[in-house]
């Protein structure tokens, strides 16, 4: 009896373990992103789409809103939780960035089912980058992969995916977030993040939305800013004002047959200027076996951070000057604060040592 | 205020190549600004133009048509197959017309610039092909350095006789082109 009372309690035991850990499975990351004076609201991409509430897909947005009427910027990092100068880029808006006019949207963490799965897409790569900030104090971010993990979808891996809008790619890519624009409100969990997305631009009146990734080093997208034809002008003049200031940014226009990309949808379906940046990661190139991709001697990620938010920059005074509707922020480091003074000292530090 | 910072920037590059271009007989507007090869440099070279003030018109794609008016053809070069593709032209068609412009122009005594902006990342068999069409028929050339490391362009310069101008930077190309047309 007594054994049967024990292996009853083991039971319920187990059973309680499992669903503790089911429920723990389904929640969605925590990242250490300390929010600055700039942040007025933080909400979720459930918020946009509720069917994502409770998932692996959900992710924190943060609404820097200066008060003073203007246009509305949307920047994303982490479509792919790999290319992770996009994904510190985004934080150091959330921590830094204080809007002076109009407002700032920002989603470090675009897809956020990816960040917990290493798809052996390249070896020798991290699960964290650690970066030491004011006082030696290390933060450690996630270094995810380029699809979503496939323990979050319910089905398996179709041999060919046709992306909503017609797209044809390869069956692992219907987890790959910059591949199922525009998404799906009834699509599979990385379908769901991309119509939560393009709902959060429609909602919130985005005008120029810039999508924030990286490529290898010797990739012919490394260091390039693509742009919907909508937005090319404006991308003209932003290469030219990054090439000003000594940086090199190729301009590839956005094509259609580039179906399921942000800069193909978010430019199709909403009103917003779209923009996708490119630098050049280690981790993602193939002739490097041991990548690091913090302190690559000639892509750092402090050079590569620096890029994109000089790229972000650009974008925003080109399609003002265009005619888009007036943003604008101030306290976020220039390329050369970065390349002078590394990441730690422009993420935020406790304010209190333990 | 940071525009203004980005203007005085410019302006900073445009003194300091100002002062290292050589004197040479200034060009007239307008330009017909095309490009060779239909990467987005062409588009580029429009608003560098543009903020030059050489009264320009600008066609991707333009024909003998198009040339009538011009006074002066700026060419860039720079081959993109998905931007032929998305023009609805082949790789001989992009040849037989950027010829004609070039024969078309030489036989009206109208000047050439060949620019090539997007530097190394725009090289390639057939960028360098059309290079080596355009300033075969060039007067002038503006080039950014990162294009020229193997001295490709130095080669054709010399090869036919063209003034070159070499650029560290995209933006600085504009600043090339308001000394050549003498504004």
């Amino acid at each position: 009896m007594a054994n049967r009372m024990r292996i009853a309690m083991a039971a319920v035991g187990l059973l309680l373990f499992g669903l503790a850990l089911g429920a723990y499975a389904q929640t969605p990351a925590f990242h250490d992103i300390r929010p600055g004076y700039g942040v007025t609201a933080i909400g979720w991409l459930s918020d946009y789409h509720p069917p994502l509430r409770g998932t692996p897909g959900d992710s924190r947005v943060y609404i820097l809103d200066s008060g003073v009427p203007g246009g509305t910027l949307y920047v994303q990092g982490g479509t792919h939780g790999n290319e992770i100068a996009g994904v510190m880029a985004a934080t150091i808006l959330v921590e830094r960035a204080i809007p002076t006019v109009g407002r700032i949207i920002v989603v470090p963490h675009g897809n956020n089912a990816n960040v917990d799965y290493n798809d052996g897409y390249r070896s020798g790569v991290p699960s964290y980058v650690t970066i030491e900030v004011q006082g030696g104090v290390p933060r450690s971010f996630r270094y995810g992969s380029r699809r979503t993990n496939p323990a979050y979808e319910a089905e398996p891996d179709p041999d060919i995916y046709v992306s909503p809008d017609g797209g044809v790619h390869e069956g692992n890519e219907i987890r790959n977030l910059n591949r199922v624009h525009p998404g799906k409100p009834d699509g599979t969990l990385t379908e769901q993040i991309a119509y939560a997305i393009r709902q959060l631009l429609i909602e919130e009146n985005v005008d120029v939305a810039i999508d924030l990734h990286e490529a290898g080093v010797n990739s012919r997208l490394a260091n390039t800013l693509v742009a919907h034809e909508r937005a090319l002008e404006a991308a003209v003049y932003a290469v030219l004002d990054l090439s000003a200031q000594g940086l090199h940014f190729n301009l590839e226009p956005s094509r259609q047959e580039y179906r399921g990309l942000s800069h193909r949808e978010w430019g199709d379906h909403t009103k917003a200027l779209a923009f996708l940046t490119e630098t050049a990661n280690p981790g993602q190139t193939d002739e490097y076996t041991a990548p690091d991709v913090v302190n690559d001697p000639k892509n750092p990620l402090h050079d590569r951070v620096g890029r994109q938010l000089a790229a972000v920059r650009a974008i925003v005074d080109a399609a003002v000057l265009l005619g888009a509707p007036p943003v604008s922020y101030e306290g976020v480091p220039t390329y050369a604060d970065l390349v002078r003074d590394g990441l730690g000292p422009w993420l935020n530090a406790p304010t209190a040592q333990p | 205020m940071r525009n203004a910072g980005t203007v005085l920037l410019l302006s900073t590059l445009l003194v300091g190549v100002l002062a290292a271009a050589p004197a040479m007989a200034a060009l007239e507007a307008p330009a017909l600004i095309t490009s060779a090869g239909q990467s987005p440099g062409a588009l580029m070279v429009r608003v560098l133009a543009d903020q030059a003030g050489v009264a320009n018109v600008y066609d991707a794609t333009a024909g003998l048509d198009q040339l009538a008016g011009a006074k002066s053809l700026i060419i860039v070069v720079g081959a993109s197959m998905k931007g032929l593709g998305a023009a609805g032209i082949d790789v001989d068609q992009e040849f037989a017309r950027i010829e004609s412009l070039l024969v078309e122009a030489t036989s009206r005594g109208i000047p050439v610039v060949a620019m090539h902006v997007e530097g190394a990342p725009r090289r390639g068999s057939t960028s360098d092909d059309l290079s080596v069409l355009v300033l075969e028929y060039a007067d002038h050339a503006i080039v950014r350095a990162d294009g020229n490391e193997d001295g490709f362009f130095t080669r054709l310069a010399e090869e036919h006789d063209v003034t070159l101008q070499l650029v560290e930077r995209t933006a600085e190309a504009g600043a090339v082109l308001k000394t050549l047309y003498g504004n």
